[in-house]
């Protein structure tokens, strides 16, 4: 008794081995630059919004600061820092602060 | 592109071992995944794998080649079926016996097929893969050594010990009428 017959391979084999050769290679790699361009982007973007809605602190002599440029100069100044603030200092204005990456921007709204 | 050159795979070099091997290769490689599906779809992916690597084969050592590129496949499909069949994605593959044979092969009932298989599949690798190739490569003991680069007495050696495990657990099927 034999423990190892011999078995005949399914017929057509080097035909279809052909085909599998001549088969187009599979372009992997586009797949790969593709996947890592959107990672890439999406981690960018992803720090974009992460620092752009991190609670910033401000103190007042910054944003008094920031008030009083505003009022003197064209209306827009950029501080570093950012928040809310609201008649600082006796001056009855209001203030916008919109925080762009690490610089912010101060708008007053009123004077 | 196909050259000529020793250092450089021809597509009729390719082909030509293709029909050599064919025969031997399928049957070692049935030997590992118990599929002649699969044991097609290994052996062809060893001959494309080998043919994307033309530019640096060397004809004269093609057929070592495609043996151990063979071989190394069927073992890393051999462990994805079993984790698959572990993880219970996939049943195990049917016995050989009820697929196609050709006269030679009709040896043996479905049910002796099935406790040859595990016999061989319950053998240490460095045992079966040896077995198998003494047994169905048609390879000298010379050729499986430096395919396997292990001592020509290993190979001796290990085709014995597999044999006697073989005959220790397949004893019974002897025995009984």
């Amino acid at each position: 008794m034999s423990y190892f017959p011999v078995y005949q391979p399914p017929p057509g084999g080097l035909t279809r081995l052909r085909a599998r050769l001549d088969e187009r290679p599979e372009r992997r790699w586009a797949f790969v630059v593709g996947a890592v361009m959107a990672m890439l982007l999406a981690l960018v973007f992803g720090l974009r919004i992460v620092r752009a809605s991190a609670p910033l602190e401000v103190e007042p002599s910054t944003a008094a600061f920031a008030l009083g440029l505003a009022r003197v100069g064209s209306g827009e100044v950029v501080i570093s820092s950012s928040a809310p603030v609201a008649a600082l200092n006796g001056v009855d204005a209001q203030v916008r602060v919109y925080a762009l990456m690490a610089e912010v921007t101060a708008v007053p709204t009123s004077r | 592109m196909p050259s000529s050159s020793n250092t450089s795979l021809a597509r009729a070099s390719l082909e030509a071992a293709y029909l050599r091997l064919e025969r031997p290769l399928f049957n070692v490689l049935l030997r590992w995944v118990w599929s002649r599906e699969e044991a097609m779809d290994v052996m062809h992916e060893a001959f494309e794998k080998v043919w994307r690597r033309r530019a640096s084969v060397d004809e004269t050592t093609l057929d070592p080649l495609l043996w151990t590129t063979a071989l190394n496949l069927a073992a890393n499909r051999r462990r994805a079926n079993k984790l698959r069949t572990m993880l219970g994605l996939d049943s195990p593959s049917a016995p050989l016996e009820s697929s196609q044979k050709s006269s030679d092969e009709q040896v043996g009932s479905a049910q002796v097929d099935q406790h040859v298989r595990k016999a061989i599949d319950a053998l240490p690798e460095k045992l079966r893969v040896v077995v198998v190739m003494c047994e169905l490569s048609g390879l000298s003991y010379e050729t499986i050594a430096k395919t396997l680069a292990i001592p020509i007495g290993t190979v001796g050696s290990r085709r014995s010990a597999a044999m006697q495990r073989l005959e220790q657990q397949l004893q019974h099927l002897k025995e009984s009428p």
